[in-house]
């Protein structure tokens, strides 16, 4: 058995020399001498002294009401190194027993209630001893809840805890299903499972397979193999990208895109789908990617590329045809037919998602009483949209309309302290999405939009074949990490308008060291920060790799431009600086 | 060997993008269109009243003002021409006939859109779309977009005549230069080849940078030398490769190679001939342009292209010109920063040595070649490995003797 | 005998009550003192992560690499 200590060494428990290891000894004695050293009368006295001057009255409203923001120090709650709390944050009587009942209880008894209704623990078992990602990341999903929770309250708290629910279960369902139809866990054997499941490259969106939906379903290969686990926890995904390199892959290619490779040649991903669709979607490197996963996978492969200029009238006949061509690969590849009214049945569905979303786009631009924080926000609307309408994703949003009515309705603005209205731009760190929690607690910035979740943006018509398939072609070329960042430098430089439409003084300016395609940009939009005489800050970081630029890195690089441009202060210094480098 | 007539002149056109001839074209009146990828058909640019200039950035040092614009962290291609281009070296051009086909060249092309970064008052930058696949459907939308964003640009900025019959007389000389270019390329299937890989390389890229119509009588003077042309006695080169990869047009990187021994006889890279130089073939009841754009996806083999079938089809595709230049091994070398080739790199050094046994050379290179001490180094130990196989494999003939 | 039986009923749910608030406590502070988080982090994670570094894994770079009929159209 292994224990692994807060300075990240892992000591096999019961072999030889563990004990000297562990430092009981040693730690033992340490305290002995302090408790020698220490005056027992003097620590008496001062802590009378502190009993008689204590505030009854605060002390008790901290305790009902949870500490006002800028007394809060939540940097003390770390175990240096780990990310885990001494203890988890008091938040008032009233959010704590929130998180305790409605957060915490609620989503550990879902996690285990969705694994019984979607395949049985025994299948899910199989899977956690099989695939690393599931074994390792599983059970730290509350953690995830933690961190991008973290000092919220109120409407913003049960908000976005809302969003971090329907994300676990989809995504519960999703590797379930992975199972279930997995030729691995069953014996080497296709199961009706198999056979009607379609598994697809992670940027093609699950739109797509709408027609197929009352019989089969539709599965990414690498959502939550890879993309998933990033987030909740991040050490998993290190594995994958060593992997790649491993066989020859250089270290400079995109490692959103080595990581999609890596699964593969670590054998991580489940055998369910006797076919595959791909895409070129976002990159160069996710084109390259299909290389090596079409050698790996070894099976039917549809490529259904999206062209690169995309709002040029001219490419739409012929991303159409390859958007039918999919579908016939299908219908040739299962034998299923396609069957439109369930396209439209799902379609029609996913525009209330998409109908919502615009909703909440304009309370989150127009007031300030948009309860959701940057990273739930970011999250969810990647996470729903890729995958297309499922029920959970309504069950949500039907919560989440009701407190962001609430919000409105009574003007509660869940982020008080917001000091700048900041857009993310470009793609995020996937291992430090929560850091908009952390620039909320420490610094007041509020991050409104990010342009990932402006993607997709598109309704479905349904009346007409051609109408459909008109927009279902518009919806795939506007995809995420894609719909600004190719096409046209124009679509990058939609910033502008975002930030004017989204009233923000800010711009986050993700650097992600290895995206080709941000990096040769660069220049252009530091010219264009100093012309327009904007505050962005540039925040380098290698998308699931926290091994290049560490959160630490990136929040010193926040602390200096706030300290040294903007000549802030903390709201709490105590999340100034802290160690949370082998944290999940 | 003798040297080869006009070789020293093409290496001089080699020196600046703006060379003699460009000059001497641009002062008879026609119109320079630059491009950076095999995906924008040179034949378009060089119908009647044009001519194309694949756009190199040679001597170049430390692309400076480039990198701020563009990060250390993108190709050094990219950030060279765009170097080049800040620094006054593209004036020339009256167009650029861009393409989104990776991701540094397009935004390359994208600074010179937005920054007006070309003195030149009649310049304009215009991007095509290329689709991924070969199928029908591809063929018909890569007409679509030659037609509105190269012809039609053409013709509205310049007036060019694009007309079908200005389009086969575009393929006709098109045809002619590619007949001279294989017929010269041919040499290097002997045994031992009377051209060598440097050479090639040079009077290959001439016919990419200069306008064509200047050098076909040169061209047809080195196919004639080369019809009596003696190879040395005694071979310098102790191996033949296949170059192959991404971007490459410094013939000082094939001269790097053939010092340590390989003598390079095929070249399958952006630049190269293999594919490129075969002829476009109008065939009954198709248009020019139709059968420009078909003969451009079908004959390419970049990574770029998704369908299974041709992905795999590029290994064999490989393989197979090693077979027929006789090639002993195969050099891949990929631009580092070029995502396509890291992959289609990796996956070439497993399966060309696994599946079809040859031997590969898999390397990692920059525009501006700095490294020439460690690449020496790699490519001495792999002319050594293939002369080692050889002689393992002699032995084994001979019944295993010492 | 009925009031014996709603006493009994009321005593088993007196128990039940009060196992199930020991139970509540034990859950708040397996929540409050991030033990959980703990368990995981010191125990569980470096076992499982223990338990895929040994597993075997086939070299899938011998995967063959055949050539394919094109899909339709």
């Amino acid at each position: 058995m292994i224990y692994k200590t807060n300075e990240a060494k892992e000591i096999r428990l019961f072999s030889k020399g563990w004990l000297q290891e562990l430092k009981l000894k040693e730690a033992a004695a340490a305290k002995l001498e302090k408790l020698k050293t220490t005056d027992f009368k003097q620590k008496a006295k001062d802590t009378a002294d502190k009993i008689r001057n204590l505030d009854a009255k605060k002390v008790a409203r901290d305790f009902i009401y949870g500490k006002p923001h800028e007394e809060r120090r939540l940097g003390d709650l770390y175990v240096p190194g780990t990310g885990l709390y001494k203890h988890r944050e008091w938040r008032g009587v009233k959010d704590t027993m929130y998180y305790f009942n409605m957060i915490w209880l609620y989503n550990y008894a879902h996690m285990v209630t969705d694994i019984m209704k979607y395949g049985g623990p025994i299948t899910a078992l199989k899977g956690a001893m099989r695939y690393r990602w599931m074994g390792q990341c599983y059970l730290t999903v509350m953690h995830w809840f933690d961190r991008g929770l973290e000092g919220t309250r109120g409407e913003a708290l049960r908000a976005s805890a809302w969003h971090y629910r329907g994300m676990v279960n989809e995504s519960i369902r999703q590797f379930m299903r992975m199972f279930s139809a997995d030729k691995r866990l069953n014996g080497g054997e296709a199961n009706e499972l198999w056979k009607n499941t379609i598994s697809h490259d992670e940027t093609v969106s699950g739109n797509i397979f709408y027609g197929w939906r009352d019989r089969m379903d539709d599965v990414a290969l690498q959502m939550i193999p890879y993309f998933v686990t990033c987030h909740v926890n991040n050490h998993t995904v290190l594995n994958y990208i060593d992997a790649a390199q491993s066989i020859g892959l250089p270290g400079d290619p995109c490692p959103m895109c080595q990581a999609e490779a890596g699964i593969f040649v670590l054998n991580d991903v489940p055998d369910y789908s006797p076919v595959v669709v791909t895409s070129n979607e976002a990159c160069d490197g996710s084109v390259g990617t299909s290389i090596l996963q079409d050698w790996f996978l070894d099976r039917p492969l549809y490529a259904m590329p999206q062209p690169m200029r995309y709002d040029d009238p001219l490419v739409q006949k012929h991303c159409q045809e390859e958007i039918e061509g999919c579908w016939r690969f299908i219908e040739e590849q299962t034998g299923q037919k396609m069957n439109w009214d369930e396209y439209v049945k799902h379609a029609e569905a996913f525009n209330k998602l998409t109908e919502f979303e615009h909703e909440k786009w304009d309370i989150a631009a127009n007031t300030d009483y948009y309860p959701i924080t940057g990273v739930a926000q970011a999250l969810y609307r990647i996470y729903y949209s890729q995958d297309g309408d499922r029920d959970i994703w309504h069950f949500v949003d039907k919560k989440v309309r009701r407190i962001i009515e609430k919000c409105v309705t009574q003007k509660i603005n869940s982020f008080p302290k917001t000091r700048h209205r900041v857009i993310a731009w470009s793609c995020a760190p996937l291992y430090y999405s929560h850091w908009c929690t952390w620039a909320y607690n420490c610094w007041g910035l509020n991050c409104i939009i990010n342009m990932d979740s402006l993607m997709f943006d598109q309704m479905l018509r349904t009346d007409t074949y051609e109408h459909a398939l008109e927009d279902l072609t518009w919806f795939n070329e506007k995809a995420p990490m894609r719909a600004m960042a190719v096409g046209g430098h124009e679509h990058i430089f939609q910033l502008w308008q975002y930030m004017e439409r989204f009233n923000c003084d800010m711009v986050m300016m993700y650097d992600q060291l290895a995206c080709k395609g941000m990096q040769g940009v660069h220049g252009m939009f530091e010219d264009e920060f100093r012309k327009r005489g904007i505050h962005a800050i540039w925040m380098p970081h290698a998308l699931p790799d926290k091994r290049t630029v560490s959160r630490r890195e990136i929040r010193q690089i926040v602390n200096d431009y706030m300290f040294t441009v903007m000549h802030e202060e903390p709201l709490d210094p105590t999340l100034l600086d802290f160690d949370d480098n082998d944290s999940w | 060997m003798r040297d080869l007539v006009h070789i020293i002149e093409f290496e001089d056109l080699l020196q600046e993008a703006g060379n003699d001839l460009v000059r001497q074209a641009k002062e008879e009146g026609k119109r320079a269109l630059g491009y950076t990828c095999n995906f924008m058909p040179e034949v378009l640019l060089d119908i009647p009243g044009c001519f194309s200039v694949r756009l190199r950035a040679p001597r170049s040092t430390s692309p400076d003002i480039a990198t701020y614009y563009m990060t250390n962290r993108t190709c050094m291609y990219g950030r060279c021409l765009l170097e080049r281009a800040m620094e006054g070296g593209f004036n020339f051009l009256d167009a650029e006939m861009a393409t989104e086909t990776c991701t540094v060249t397009c935004r390359f092309q994208e600074h010179l859109q937005r920054m007006d970064v070309i003195q030149n008052p009649d310049f304009f930058c215009e991007f095509t779309d290329v689709p991924f696949k070969k199928n029908e459907n591809s063929v018909d939308h890569y007409a679509r977009q030659l037609q509105a964003h190269v012809l039609d640009k053409l013709h509205e900025h310049f007036g060019i005549d694009v007309s079908d019959e200005a389009l086969l007389k575009a393929i006709e000389e098109h045809n002619e230069l590619c007949r001279l270019i294989r017929e010269i390329g041919e040499y290097r299937k002997l045994d031992n080849p009377t051209i060598t890989g440097r050479e090639f390389q040079i009077i290959q890229l001439v016919t990419q940078v200069c306008p064509k119509y200047l050098i076909m009588d040169k061209l047809r003077d080195i196919a004639e030398q080369l019809k009596t042309r003696e190879p040395d006695e005694k071979p310098s080169w102790r191996c033949k490769v296949v170059l192959a990869g991404s971007e490459e047009d410094d013939p000082d990187f094939t001269k790097l190679i053939e010092e340590c021994g390989a003598l390079v006889v095929a070249d399958r890279h952006c630049y190269g001939s293999l594919p490129g130089r075969e002829d476009i073939v109008v065939k009954e009841g198709e248009t020019p342009l139709r059968a420009i754009a078909r003969h451009y996806l079908e004959n390419s083999q970049c990574p770029r292209f998704m369908e299974q079938h041709v992905m795999r089809d590029r290994k064999a595709y490989l393989a197979n010109v090693a077979k027929e230049y006789k090639a002993d091994g195969i050099v891949i070398a990929q631009m580092k920063f070029c995502e396509y080739w890291s992959y289609e790199r990796t996956i070439d050094t497993v399966v060309l040595n696994r599946d079809y046994g040859i031997p590969v050379c898999s390397i990692e290179k920059e525009y501006v070649n700095n490294a020439v001490g460690q690449l020496r180094t790699r490519f001495q130990a792999f002319v050594e490995s293939i002369e080692l196989k050889k002689l393992a494999q002699a032995q084994k003939a001979s019944g295993g003797e010492a | 005998m009925k009031k014996a039986i709603v006493k009994k009923c009321l005593k088993a749910l007196w128990f039940l009550f009060k196992v199930a608030g020991f139970a509540y406590l034990i859950l708040f502070i397996v929540f409050f003192f991030d033990l959980d988080g703990k368990l995981l982090y010191h125990v569980v994670e470096p076992n499982m992560n223990d338990h895929f570094n040994k597993m075997e894994r086939p070299d899938l770079t011998g995967t063959p690499y055949a050539s394919k009929e094109p899909v339709n159209n």
